[in-house]
């Protein structure tokens, strides 16, 4: 018989752990993620239900909606919680029609992260996941240039973990060859403040990197 | 568990209906079960549903259970 501790034992996300329950924030939007849901005072109750059950773990992207969803969790649980991680993806962009389209050149994907620092009023992203493109499948292709980008967004502060998504077993690993062995590893220092608050805080210069593949997510987003 | 095929849905709506929950707690449950570095993000437009979800890590399940869904998956050799 599984025990219930072990089934719901807590998982680490980057330097920290969250309950393996988490929240997909992709529902709160309106049709085909597109616009605000129709009843927008519900989707503020299940958010703050969700931390007052425990769950601590929230996924969103700035494209659903566009914005709408981070836009949601803001406004129902912002100054937040202490422990909770919020994870965001970015990759796509999303236009007006509502239609995908791969946003993967490094000033895209800084754009969308200041988006989603923007939507979310944080300093500091907990984790980004570098969603790649494909619908039902991955396609195998370098994660080494988007990659490389938000690499450089963490070592100038602006998010705290890495992940990728919607990739192959092959470009996971080499996601985590990167990180691990990459040009950025430095010694070991303890992570700044985390960045919640208004004022913005001093950033040190160097980063932690994490051991190899520790905080990757993989996930399939549905087309 | 909107994408299951009709046999599968049947499948499961047994499974659960034997062990009191619904279909989709009996789901989260085996997935969690599955392996301890699998996180779940289940989306819930109301409260009655995230309820559901996030009572479904009391949910225990036992090997005959875990084998029966793994099956109802299309799992070879699991359990």
């Amino acid at each position: 018989m599984t025990t219930t501790s072990e089934i719901t034992g807590r998982f680490p996300l980057g330097d920290r752990a969250v309950n393996r329950m988490g929240f997909g924030g992709m529902k709160l939007t309106g049709r085909r993620l597109m616009g605000p849901p129709a009843d927008p005072e519900a989707a503020l109750a299940v958010l703050r239900r969700a931390v007052e059950l425990g769950v601590d773990h929230i996924d969103t992207s700035d494209n659903f909606g566009p914005r709408v969803v981070n836009e949601l969790i803001h406004e129902a649980l912002h100054p937040y919680p202490e422990d909770l991680v919020i994870v965001t993806k970015v990759g796509a962009h999303r236009a007006s029609d509502g239609a995908w389209a791969e946003a993967l050149a490094p000033a895209e994907l800084r754009q969308a992260v200041q988006d989603n620092l923007d939507s979310l009023e944080l300093d500091v992203l907990d984790v980004v996941n570098l969603r790649m493109p494909g619908l039902a499948e991955p396609v195998e292709r370098s994660l080494a240039e988007p990659f490389e980008a938000l690499a450089e967004m963490q070592q100038e502060g602006l998010i705290r973990h890495l992940g990728v998504c919607h990739v192959t077993s092959d470009q996971d690993r080499r996601g985590a060859e990167h990180r691990a062995t990459g040009l950025r590893a430095e010694p070991l220092q303890p992570d700044p403040p985390r960045g919640r608050s208004a004022h913005r805080r001093p950033r040190p210069a160097r980063r932690r990197v994490h051991g190899a593949g520790r905080d990757l997510l993989h996930r399939i987003l549905p087309p | 568990v909107s994408d299951l095929t009709s046999l599968q849905s049947t499948a499961l709506e047994a499974v659960a209906q034997r062990l009191g929950v619904t279909s989709m707690q009996a789901v989260l449950a085996w997935l969690l079960a599955r392996s301890p570095n699998l996180l779940l993000i289940p989306g819930a437009t109301s409260v009655a549903q995230l309820e559901e979800h996030v009572a479904a890590t009391e949910l225990m399940l036992g090997p005959a259970e875990l084998e029966e869904l793994d099956r109802i998956a299309g799992i070879e050799g699991a359990g």
